[in-house]
């Protein structure tokens, strides 16, 4: 009998912890009845309304041609600018998935070892690529055309088939002219180019590249006009008055919690700010490697891949040299491991995420900040958040909230 | 002096250890934009430094960090004179909010000064 009564004794302090430890874990975040005026100074510089104009590209001089954009269109959606046919820009960069794919790893004519981004709003990062190689949209437009897992085409090719087409060097003429489109020899004969004079052969490149980097300047006209669209976490941004009183019934309370977390304790919003939230900057957060891949170095050899890059805003094709990005860029050891901060921008209807797609629901990019592992390369800037398993809910649903209509194809 | 310093309004300012002066003519910082800050190093008599090697550092003491990118100073040339201790700081970029130190290493006329200048995004 009195081992009874203490092994039920036992059962109640055991399921009292229990549900102790359960209520500890999974019970909501408290509100403010009203944000601070620092909270609602951060909150406002999230929202969409506080987006400021597109950044000037001084490096395109084409970046806000109408006609450039309409060209750029058309040679982003052609599948003919890929050795079979069968891969545009679109292939990975899908409208309707918010110009992304959907996918962990992209794929063109083979799997790539890098997740396709979102191109909404990425305008106005200076760096391009996850590992920043590229200091243009309009630079790195050029890359995949050429790269063969993607579109595996040449440029000589490239600018045959526009030179030859039926639509494209009337648009293109009207942007940049068509006398380059003619050329002396508008070949992709790589042995008739190797016939020519040295002088000849030189000109003949200059040409092929000429035209080249205004295919890409055409593709960033377009694309630099992919914007993230209005979301409900900008609505209720927009409700919050000075007094930091908003309405309640424009962000569900999970999101709103999220927010709190978000913009505090979580320290999301050190990297994550802005309207698009994102810093564009290069962070080493302690990413496993995607399986059966090295760790990347990221930033390191991105910077020094976008140094050497003949279509950099320092390159002969930049229409401009002031360049204080590049000039101005760090190469040293806090750049090992690290990648581009991501829009957050849609990230809800765009998993997976990372730059190798290592993780497939937010519900993981949460574990992982919250754990906050020792980095495999570098040196983990974050540190562990200690956070419960309520509050990384929150933070996904305020995440959720950020998600606005897709773009229309 | 309204019309060497144009529009911009005297930000920061901050001490040497023997008593030079640092000045930052510049427009509230901008987060995540490339910008510049024009700055003015003054000496002890508040007569200006001119012909300074000075290097930045900095970053966010609270985060462990530096700064994203590598700015450089270099002398200016005014409409009203040269060498009048006026230097342009190129390639600032600040990437998250909070509290920012930006140190100057300024060397010159035989002597190494330091300057501490902090600010909040």
């Amino acid at each position: 009998m009195k081992a009874r009564t203490v092994t039920l004794a036992t059962l109640a302090a055991l399921a009292g912890a229990a549900a102790l430890a359960l209520y500890w874990q999974w019970h909501p975040t408290p509100l403010p009845e009203r944000w601070s005026p620092r909270q609602v100074a951060l909150i406002r510089s999230l929202s969409l309304d506080a987006l400021p104009p597109l950044p000037p590209r001084p490096d395109n001089r084409v970046a806000d041609s109408e006609a450039a954009a309409a060209l750029g269109q058309r040679l982003f959606f052609d599948p003919r600018l890929s050795a079979d046919g069968t891969v545009s820009c679109a292939t990975c960069h899908q409208p309707a998935r918010y110009f992304s794919d959907g996918i962990r790893l992209a794929r063109g004519l083979a799997e790539g070892s890098r997740h396709t981004p979102s191109l909404l709003g990425a305008a106005y990062s200076p760096w391009f690529y996850w590992d920043g190689r590229k200091d243009s949209q309009w630079a790195q437009a050029l890359a995949p055309l050429e790269a063969a897992h993607e579109q595996g085409l040449d440029r000589a090719s490239i600018v045959a088939l526009i030179g030859g087409d039926w639509v494209y060097p009337e648009l293109y003429g009207e942007v940049f002219g068509e006398e380059d489109l003619r050329g002396p020899f508008n070949t992709r004969s790589a042995a008739l180019l190797a016939s020519l004079s040295t002088a000849l052969a030189a000109a003949e490149q200059q040409r092929i590249d000429r035209v080249f980097s205004n295919i890409g300047k055409a593709l960033a006209a377009y694309q630099r006009r992919l914007l993230p669209e209005r979301s409900s976490f900008d609505d209720y941004a927009g409700s919050i008055k000075d007094d930091g009183s908003g309405d309640p019934a424009l962000l569900e309370r999970e999101a709103r919690a999220g927010l709190k977390l978000f913009i505090g304790s979580a320290q999301c919003v050190n990297c994550h700010n802005g309207p698009l939230l994102s810093n564009f900057e290069f962070h080493n957060t302690g990413l496993p490697p995607a399986p059966g891949q090295l760790p990347s170095l990221g930033r390191y050899d991105g910077i020094r891949e976008a140094r050497q890059d003949p279509f950099n805003c320092l390159g002969s094709f930049s229409d401009d040299n002031g360049c204080a990005e590049l000039r101005f860029a760090r190469d040293d050891d806090p750049t090992v491991g690290a990648h581009k901060t991501p829009s957050l921008r849609n990230a809800a209807a765009t998993a997976p995420y990372m730059h190798a797609g290592q993780f497939a629901s937010l519900t993981e990019v949460m574990a992982h900040y919250n754990a906050a592992p020792t980095a495999l390369v570098g040196h983990n800037e974050a540190k562990p958040l200690g956070l419960r398993r309520r509050q990384l809910r929150e933070l996904a649903a305020f995440v959720e909230s950020l998600t606005g209509p897709a773009p229309a194809p | 002096m309204s019309l060497i310093l144009g529009a911009l309004a005297l930000l920061l300012s901050a001490p040497t250890e023997s008593g030079w002066t640092v000045q930052v003519f510049a427009e509230p910082p901008p987060l995540n934009r490339m910008h510049t800050w024009r700055i003015r190093i003054l000496d002890e008599s508040g007569a200006p430094v001119p012909e300074a090697a000075v290097t930045v550092t900095g970053g966010m003491p609270d985060h462990d960090h530096g700064l994203p990118t590598l700015p450089q100073v270099v002398a200016e040339e005014t409409i009203a004179e040269k060498n009048d201790g006026f230097y342009r700081l190129d390639g600032l970029r600040f990437h998250m909010p909070g509290r920012w130190e930006i140190r100057l290493r300024i060397e010159a006329e035989g002597r190494v000064e330091t300057a501490r200048l902090e600010l909040v995004l």
